[in-house]
């Protein structure tokens, strides 16, 4: 008969816990300027300094999919599908932000101005 | 002889039958359950992996990975083919590693050890799976951390309520543990 808890589960939970403060560190980088990807089928499709935003305004990158932009965030505001997953991931706002519309394959993702794309290709 | 094989057969198509609703019940059940403040909309506690576990424990791995598959089907009918994919790869993953830590005669992990683990691994096969689909890595540092806390969160409450319901869910496999 197993127990509940044992030492070794203490090990598990902080090799975890490890690994996740590892995949942090990439999202720790100083706040500079904000830099939103918007990625459909796996190709940018388009970059926006966030902090150059004036005024707010939406595009939709695919049909049905509408991505609303504003000064220093970004966000989904419609969607096709059914859960809606990537709207209510809120407003991005702050480096390593994520949100996935994942069945139209379109990923907002935000990064600061230090690693931003060393080259892009359309 | 040749009753006790029928009796034993239909024994186990009726208990994953009774677990696959189980499992189809329960991750249902967690859908009402409004999203935690400060985690990633969709991150959900995993219910159902108690179910998959507690087969891959106490009935077989083949019980294991057919209830696996019924949970994939059935998300791919209600939720979708991105829907079943995820759970198909996520819920795979997590009862190969349930198979692995529950029916090793070693004991070094207690059930939270484990719960965590197969929590864990579920997390890590969507991700893996959503970076495919999407066809953008960057997931991996935008969701990665936040998934693996929660994991740890999940993977301790479904590896509590699986040793307490062990004693009594075990009495209707024929494996006394």
């Amino acid at each position: 008969m197993k127990k509940l808890f044992r030492k070794n589960d203490l090990i598990v939970i902080a090799v975890i816990l490890a690994a996740a403060l590892v995949l942090l560190i990439p999202n720790l980088s100083k706040k500079q300027s904000l830099t939103a990807t918007v990625y459909a089928d796996g190709e940018i499709v388009k970059i926006i300094n966030l902090d150059e935003v004036k005024e707010s305004y939406t595009f939709s990158p695919k049909d049905g999919t509408e991505i609303c932009v504003e000064n220093g965030a970004i966000y989904f505001t419609s969607a096709v599908c059914r859960d809606k997953l990537c709207v209510k991931s809120g407003k991005l706002y702050k480096n390593g932000q994520t949100a996935a519309c994942l069945p139209e394959r379109i990923v907002i993702s935000i990064s600061s101005g230090e690693n931003s794309p060393d080259m892009l290709t359309y | 002889m040749i009753m006790k094989e029928k009796r034993n057969i239909t024994r186990r198509v009726a208990l994953v039958g009774v677990m696959g609703a189980l499992a189809l019940a329960l991750s249902y059940l967690e859908t009402l359950i409004p999203a935690f403040p400060g985690f990633p909309p969709g991150a959900k506690p995993g219910f159902s992996n108690i179910v998959t576990m507690f087969l891959a424990s106490c009935s077989g791995v083949g019980d294991a990975f057919f209830v696996t598959l019924i949970k994939a089907l059935f998300a791919g009918i209600t939720r979708g083919f991105t829907a079943m994919l995820m759970s198909g790869a996520g819920g795979a993953l997590s009862t190969a590693a349930a198979c692995i830590l529950l029916r090793s005669r070693k004991n070094s992990l207690g059930y939270i050890g484990i719960g965590i683990i197969c929590a864990v691994c579920h997390n890590i096969g969507q991700l893996i799976t959503a970076c495919l689909i999407s066809g953008t890595p960057s997931l991996i540092w935008g969701y990665g951390p936040l998934l693996l806390l929660f994991a740890v969160i999940t993977g301790f409450i479904t590896g509590t309520v699986l040793k307490v319901i062990m004693p009594y869910l075990g009495r209707i496999t024929d494996i006394k543990k």
